[in-house]
């Protein structure tokens, strides 16, 4: 097909298609969208203290209603343990999903932290959790 | 005085004699992969050998062991949780941080090397934290450098016979125009002279650059879980060895690096325009850097940084953010493609190899070229723009700065412009004997053929001071908001000169050196002949394109069958390590292909690399001196230094 006429046609198409192309620079922001996330569902990234620690690092769920953690390991093993909920997910690798389930049957705040050694800064790994009443 | 000297066989059907030499040599290699049994009985008692695993080590690095004895591993994690796997056995063991675990009793039967690969994530070098077992006898190392020393005979035993303009007992002056090809030939001539083609092939890899960008700054910091590192690094560093071989320049067609200053200067994305009014200052490239020097050197600029840029998401995107910047300012000032024929590292490397390609563009008929005063090629006309490379597309003959933007086809009002395949070697020689004064060329040759070795030795061997002086011993991965984290100790920075000084030693100093004396004996070989040692040095040394490809094409296997999983989790499910599940399907586990048999695919490709080697060079020296026996005696010299090098690399594979 040579040029012809219609070339001002296909220069709009082209140009339409570069503006959608270029749009992908922004996909990352549809990491709400995307995430995996079931009912009653929290992603937990699990990243070294150095970068962002738990992501995120509070969490808040209902007292007496389930709860769903996904924890996604982002660059070493770590883990999540709740010691007074009594929860130890036990290593999570990067890359993978580890998913815990509880109903807290208390109220309050309860301190979280990561239970596999992780970096230099791994014993400032910690996070809470709030179970409101 | 003895022209004869080295006619040594005569066979008639030279594609036989090669084809046999193949077939014998691969047989041979197929025959050292069965095993002997059991050489030594299973102990009683197994021995306990202590493995320490470190970021990003193991200690003992070498592990030798007997074929048969009983084995149990004692793995201990002195920082992070490591993996261990070793090839071939479905042993995928978890490490947890500061503690042993066991494995074993096991017996390897199996003679030759094997590696231990770390197959937990564990921080940015991870997937080159290896080490090695030794299973000893180790027949295979042996057999290895008996059968390079058969192929290195029997490729001089051939060139005994005389094959004129032949490669491998190919002949290179036969070609197959491709667009004349049933059914094939015209849909792809079709679809090539549409106005939209070049657009249409490059918009997959626009949004492919775009979600590298996008991870490279904010994905995963860790390299491997994310599609900056795992796309561009594994698949399609590997993938370009092979595109260099079938499809010339092909990635250059496909690359969007230059796209945004091209469109700007010609201010169309699709059409032509009339007016030949370029947006763009349109000064001249300076002559004196019209060539590969700073394509050459940008290339081992990278290497430099190699083991950061190749681990950590946000130097890749620096990287092409830099490229993408400095190739748009280009055009808008020089106007056409004197980024991607001067400055752009890959276009380095894969200009020089493709001369050495399967595939190229070129004018069905020159005369008709010579005679047609229009020049559309170089002149551009309302179907195509006059070649943005700065050819002459109708009287080439060098594939070395065809871009393949095929705009030359759609320009050309008289069919005349095609694609052809040919054998590999066709245009070699002659370029190679025009090689006066062509420095750059001979020095991307040397930086590309040093490298492939060292990088089978820093990537997939098992010394870690060296992995650890490129990579700074830094261990953390790093997005745009952790780049901090990079930032180097004096002592760190220390260390990486050292690794500096290897790297560009080497391939800079060390290697051309060796090259030259080598050169230098072959002119003291040949006798009276009209050219220096230099010229020699200069024309000989383009037979590391075709060489240095097939080391390029052995290291790409690897990075490619051991890491496979890696690109693939990116391009479908993950693109930027978050977590996501993209595809309806199950991650994949990263699994090596194959890994076992590593070196048994990859001693092949030397060995025919060499033969390439052997046979260039004398092709080249065919094409100086016009005479057999001068031609043979200096191939027999520069073949010596090739042969080195394969049993070089049959040390890093079996040794
Ligand atoms: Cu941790
Ligand atoms: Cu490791």
């Amino acid at each position: 097909m040579r040029q012809g006429k219609h070339s001002i046609f296909w220069e709009i198409i082209a140009l339409g298609t570069l503006i959608l192309g270029l749009s992908f620079l922004g996909v990352p922001m549809l990491d709400a969208v995307l995430k995996p996330s079931p009912p009653h569902g929290i992603v937990i990234r699990l990243n070294i203290v150095e970068s962002s620690g738990f992501d995120p690092s509070v969490i808040t769920v209902k007292r007496g209603e389930p709860v769903k953690i996904i924890l996604h390991g982002m660059d070493v093993s770590h883990s999540l343990v709740v010691p007074d909920l009594g929860i130890d997910s036990g290593p999570v690798e990067p890359g993978k999903e580890k998913v815990v389930e509880f109903t807290p049957d208390k109220a309050g705040t309860f301190v979280f932290y990561c239970g596999t050694l992780c970096s230099v800064k791994h014993h400032f790994m910690r996070g809470t959790i709030v179970v409101e009443e | 005085m003895s022209s004869h000297v080295v006619e040594w066989v005569s066979v008639k059907n030279h594609s036989a004699l090669v084809a046999l030499t193949l077939m014998v040599v691969i047989l041979a290699t197929g025959l050292t992969l069965p095993v002997f049994g059991q050489v030594y009985k299973a102990d009683s008692q197994p021995r306990i050998i202590d493995i320490t695993a470190k970021r990003f080590e193991f200690t003992p690095n070498i592990i030798h062991v007997n074929a048969g004895e009983s084995i149990i591993f004692r793995i201990r994690s002195e920082d992070v949780t490591h993996g261990f796997y070793i090839d071939g056995y479905d042993y995928h063991l978890e490490i947890p941080p500061l503690s042993t675990v066991e494995v074993g009793p096991m017996q390897f039967n199996e003679l030759g090397k094997l590696k231990i690969r770390c197959s937990v994530t564990c921080g940015p070098i991870h997937p080159f934290m290896v080490a090695e077992i030794i299973v000893e006898p180790n027949y295979v190392l042996p057999v290895f450098l008996v059968l390079t020393a058969g192929m290195f005979g029997t490729s001089v035993a051939y060139i005994g016979t005389r094959p004129k303009n032949r490669m491998l007992g190919i002949s290179t002056e036969k070609e197959l125009d491709i667009l004349r090809i049933k059914v094939i030939g015209p849909v792809l001539k079709k679809f090539l002279q549409w106005r939209g083609s070049n657009y249409a092939l490059l918009w997959p890899n626009l949004v492919i650059f775009m979600i590298v960008f996008a991870s490279g700054f904010v994905g995963n910091p860790t390299g491997n879980l994310n599609f900056s590192i795992a796309v561009v690094w594994i698949l399609w560093f590997a993938a370009v060895e092979f595109m260099i071989l079938l499809g010339a320049r092909l990635w250059c067609t496909l690359c969007p690096l230059p796209a945004f200053g091209e469109w700007s200067t010609r201010r169309r994305l699709y059409g032509v325009h009339r007016l030949k009014k370029w947006f763009s200052l349109g000064r001249k490239w300076p002559k004196q850097l019209d060539n590969m020097w700073i394509g050459a050197l940008s290339f081992l600029g990278i290497s430099l940084i190699v083991p950061w840029l190749v681990t950590r998401p946000i130097i890749s995107g620096l990287l092409f953010v830099g490229l993408v910047s400095i190739a748009t300012i280009m055009h808008l000032v020089f106007t056409k493609r004197n980024f991607c024929r001067s400055i752009c590292p890959a276009g380095a490397y894969i200009g020089y190899h493709s001369v050495d390609s399967l595939f190229s563009v070129r004018s069905r008929d020159k005369g008709t070229c010579d005679k047609h005063i229009a020049k559309e090629c170089m002149q551009g006309s309302p179907n195509g723009y006059g070649c943005p490379w700065l050819l002459y597309p109708g009287g080439n003959n060098d594939n070395t700065f065809c871009g393949q933007c095929f705009e030359c086809l759609k320009s050309c009002s008289l069919d005349n412009m095609t694609l052809k395949l040919r054998m590999i070697g066709k245009d070699l020689p002659s370029i190679a004997a025009k090689a006066k004064g062509k420095f750059d060329e001979a020095w991307m040759g040397f930086i590309r053929f040093t490298l492939a070795p060292l990088y089978m030795i820093v990537f997939f061997g098992p010394t870690f001071w060296i992995k650890d002086w490129g990579n700074m011993s830094n261990v953390y991965g790093a997005n745009w908001p952790t780049i901090g984290l990079l930032t180097p100790t004096p002592n760190a920075l220390s260390n990486w000169l050292g690794w500096a000084v290897i790297v560009g030693g080497l391939s800079l100093a060390v290697y051309p050196a060796i090259f030259y004396g080598f050169s230098w004996l072959a002119k003291q070989a040949v006798g009276e002949v009209k050219q220096s040692a230099k010229d020699l040095f200069l024309s000989f040394s383009y037979a590391l394109a075709p060489y240095g490809m097939t080391l390029w094409v052995a290291f790409a296997l690897s990075l490619i069958m051991v890491n496979w999983a890696y690109p693939l989790n990116a391009l479908l499910q993950d693109p930027f390590g978050y977590g996501w599940h993209l595809a309806p399907i199950d991650k994949f586990t990263w699994s090596p292909l194959l890994a076992n048999m590593l070196p048994y695919i990859q001693a092949p490709v030397i060995f025919i690399g060499l033969a390439f080697a052997v046979n260039s060079t004398y092709n080249i020296g065919m094409k100086l001196f016009e005479d057999h026996s001068k031609a043979m005696k200096a191939t027999i010299v520069m073949g010596v230094l090739h042969f080195a090098a394969a049993l070089i690399v049959m040390f890093i594979l079996a040794g």
